[in-house]
């Protein structure tokens, strides 16, 4: 992580030179300062690191992220100790995905199997998309036949991505997932960002056509898709035509101002939801979409973008 | 035996410390983005960094690259002023050279839990039962009783060879091993009966990234790569596939970490850990294992407890601990410790030279002691950045 002291380098002392050079600005690796409130709120966590006793009562009952040993209760991951009645979980700051039903997730296929597709969701397994829980061109009711198996690859293909939502979590952690909604399915141009999962906040819903002109879809599981908001919901693709249509170079403006804003976010570890986005992009419109990753810009717009918040909040 | 200058006669080391005294320690976590954990730290001039992808799905080379590789779909074609569709390279990790083969799980690990349940071949004996429950723990316990014992009773040495042995030989019944230690005849021409076996690659060396096939039923893989950059030592050295050396401590450190990451919570899935020397000062298994330890716990991964390491040699009869490169040149005996510090059990425990029986004791103790300190040291760092981010990122 780059940032921090900027050195100019540039002539503007001497007259400009016959060929024209750009300004170029070079960063010294410094450690990247974050900003953010000095101090807690809601009172001090209970913060823990991997081999802590958290209790030695065996009143408890071992959550996520503590194993028992010898009748201790130790954390097995540094993070926050979180009790539920006589649960007690450790919460890491920072992990894989683990998908509980009902979550909406951006995903990549890395494979076409037999009436399955599994899919890249930055979980600890890969998913599966099976065909029978996909809505395929032609309406709901129709039945899968040979030929819909052997033209699995035409529906989706290795490397595409998809929207869709987690129907159930096998045993072991690896995730089933559905797109039996028009609103899923197969998705088109835009701009995929990753972050951690931790960081998207769980909400109602997470498919947002933001005002400032593009949609974003935040998958649970880290994987964001900014995209230009569609004019019309076509029905008939079945979520599985891709629009192809050049896109104008004002909205492309905004899905980068966009995906930087969401970088900035993420460096500075805010939650991820419609209206920190949308505070984050109104306090980046004063720079230019570039200058948005310079760490003194992010400190600043996430700072206004934090305070806003707050204020929200009241 | 120990160079007699190592320790001068006022009782300091070359570079000024005293002999149970580390070098400073600075660590940071969390120095990629696109990683799922990662880790720098600097123990004196030994510098190393960690970085940690996974759990992941296990699979052939460049999982996380297949997206990318197959060619774009045609129902999808980048029209005239595309957006760059999908991210930016999925991050592969450093390149992966062949390892050497599983089978060599060599010595068994300490840790009854974590013990592979496919034993390694030894002879049935007490030592080890496979539905055995885990050992007590016991402060600097060690479980390679058969390695361990530098002297077979019998050599031509003074009387307390059993008492000594005995002190490693664990309890319950569980004592000195039937392995058969190759019992040196002379110790002085005998190969070094104090070291622990190290593995030995001798298989064929499969992918490291490993294929679907090694996927284990019932735990994670864990995949351990160790390399030195170019600049690293004092002569330029390039190091395309990694020498023989690179290959046996990054099966140290995956034997290191298989036995303090809670693999069984993973069934089916891989860890990789990657670890490169970015200047090598002495210590760099310790400080590689310190890393990852960091970086491990930077991705979330359960672990029973941190991994400190620490080496430990002797000046004459003084323990030195976290020796430095000159000292370890000095040809001495050289102790390398990794150490759940919290119970205290022994993750890895390697002696090179040959040491006097009664003088393990007390180099353990050095190297244990060092490894309780770099302990506090981590700890802080990782409670530092703990506090950080729980702030930042508020309710």
């Amino acid at each position: 992580m780059a940032g921090g002291r900027r050195v100019r380098t540039g002539l503007p002392a001497l007259p400009p030179p016959a060929l024209k050079m750009a300004a170029i600005t070079m960063r010294l690796p410094v450690a990247r300062k974050a900003v953010g409130p000095s101090a807690p709120r809601g009172g001090e966590k209970h913060l823990v690191a991997p081999g802590d006793t958290i209790t030695t009562d065996t009143g408890y009952m071992r959550g996520h992220g503590t194993y028992v040993e010898e009748e201790k209760l130790i954390a097995s991951v540094a993070g926050a100790v979180e009790r539920v009645n006589k649960l007690v979980c450790v919460k890491a700051l920072k992990t894989r995905y683990n998908g509980e039903v009902g979550d909406i997730v951006v995903g990549r296929i890395t494979e076409v199997q037999q009436k399955r597709w599994k899919v890249e969701t930055n979980s600890r397994l890969d998913s599966v998309l099976l065909l029978s829980s996909m809505n395929l061109p032609g309406g709901e009711l129709r039945r899968r036949s040979a030929e819909d198996e052997l033209a699995m690859r035409d529906y989706l293909q290795e490397g595409d991505l998809i929207s869709a939502e987690v129907q159930s979590v096998f045993s072991d952690g690896a995730v089933s997932l559905h797109t039996r909604s028009l609103k899923y399915g197969k998705l088109g141009q835009g701009v995929l960002v990753q972050v951690s999962p931790s960081l998207v906040k769980r909400q109602k819903t997470h498919f947002h056509d933001l005002p400032c002109g593009a949609s974003v879809i935040l998958g649970n599981n880290g994987f964001i898709w900014i995209y230009p908001t569609p004019e019309q919901k076509d029905e008939e693709g079945g979520g599985f035509t891709t629009n192809l249509e050049p896109v104008p170079l004002s909205d492309r403006e905004v899905i980068s101002r966009l995906r930087n804003c969401i970088v900035a976010l993420v460096t500075q570890k805010l939650m991820l939801f419609d209206t920190s986005i949308l505070y984050c992009y109104e306090a980046s419109l004063p720079h230019q979409i570039k200058d948005i990753l310079k760490p003194e810009v992010m400190e600043e717009i996430v700072l206004e973008t934090r305070q806003r918040l707050l204020d929200l909040e009241g | 035996m120990a160079a007699p200058e190592l320790l001068s006669d006022e009782g300091y080391r070359a570079d000024g410390r005293r002999p149970a005294e580390l070098r400073k320690v600075r660590a940071r976590m969390g120095v990629f983005a696109q990683a799922d954990g990662s880790a720098y730290i600097e123990q004196g001039n030994t510098k190393a960094l960690a970085v940690v992808y996974g759990p992941h799905e296990v699979s052939g080379a460049g999982h996380r690259a297949r997206g990318l590789r197959s060619p774009p779909s045609p129902s999808a074609p980048l029209r005239a002023p595309p957006l760059p569709l999908g991210a930016s390279a999925p991050p592969r990790g450093l390149r992966s050279p062949p390892s050497p083969s599983a089978p060599l799980r060599a010595p068994p690990l300490p840790l009854g839990a974590s013990a592979p349940p496919r034993a390694p071949p030894l002879p049935p004996g007490p030592l080890r039962s496979p539905s055995g429950p885990p050992l007590p723990p016991e402060p600097l316990r060690s479980l390679h009783p058969p390695g361990l014992s530098p002297f077979v009773p019998g050599t031509p040495r003074p009387p307390p060879a059993t008492g000594a042995a005995e002190v490693r030989s664990l309890p319950g019944g569980r004592g000195p091993s039937p392995v058969p230690v190759p019992a040196p005849p002379r110790v002085c021409t005998s190969p070094p009966p104090g070291s622990v076996p190290a593995p030995v690659c001798t298989g064929p060396r499969p992918q490291m990234r490993g294929s679907r096939s090694k996927a284990l039923p019932d735990r994670a893989l864990v995949n351990c790569q160790y390399s030195m950059a170019t600049f690293s030592t004092g002569e330029r050295r390039r190091r395309p596939h990694g020498d023989r050396q690179a290959g046996e401590l990054a099966l140290q450190l995956k034997q290191t970490f298989e036995a303090a990451i809670l693999t069984r919570l993973y069934p089916r899935s891989q860890i990789d850990i990657y670890v490169q020397v970015l200047q090598a000062d002495g210590g760099n298994y310790c400080a590689c294992v310190n890393a990852a330890t960091l970086a491990v716990m930077d991705a979330g991964i359960p672990m029973r407890d941190y991994v400190c390491a620490s080496s430990a040699g002797l000046a004459e009869d003084t323990p030195l601990a976290d020796l430095s490169s000159p000292e370890e040149a000095a040809g001495g005996p050289r102790l390398v410790l990794a150490l759940l510090p919290a119970s205290g059990q022994i993750a890895l425990l390697q002696l090179s030279a040959r040491l006097h029986q009664e003088r393990l004791e007390a180099a353990l103790e050095a190297a244990g002691e060092a490894c309780r300190a770099l302990h506090a040291v981590l700890d802080r760092v990782v409670r530092e950045r703990l506090r950080e981010v729980a702030a930042l990122l508020g309710d």
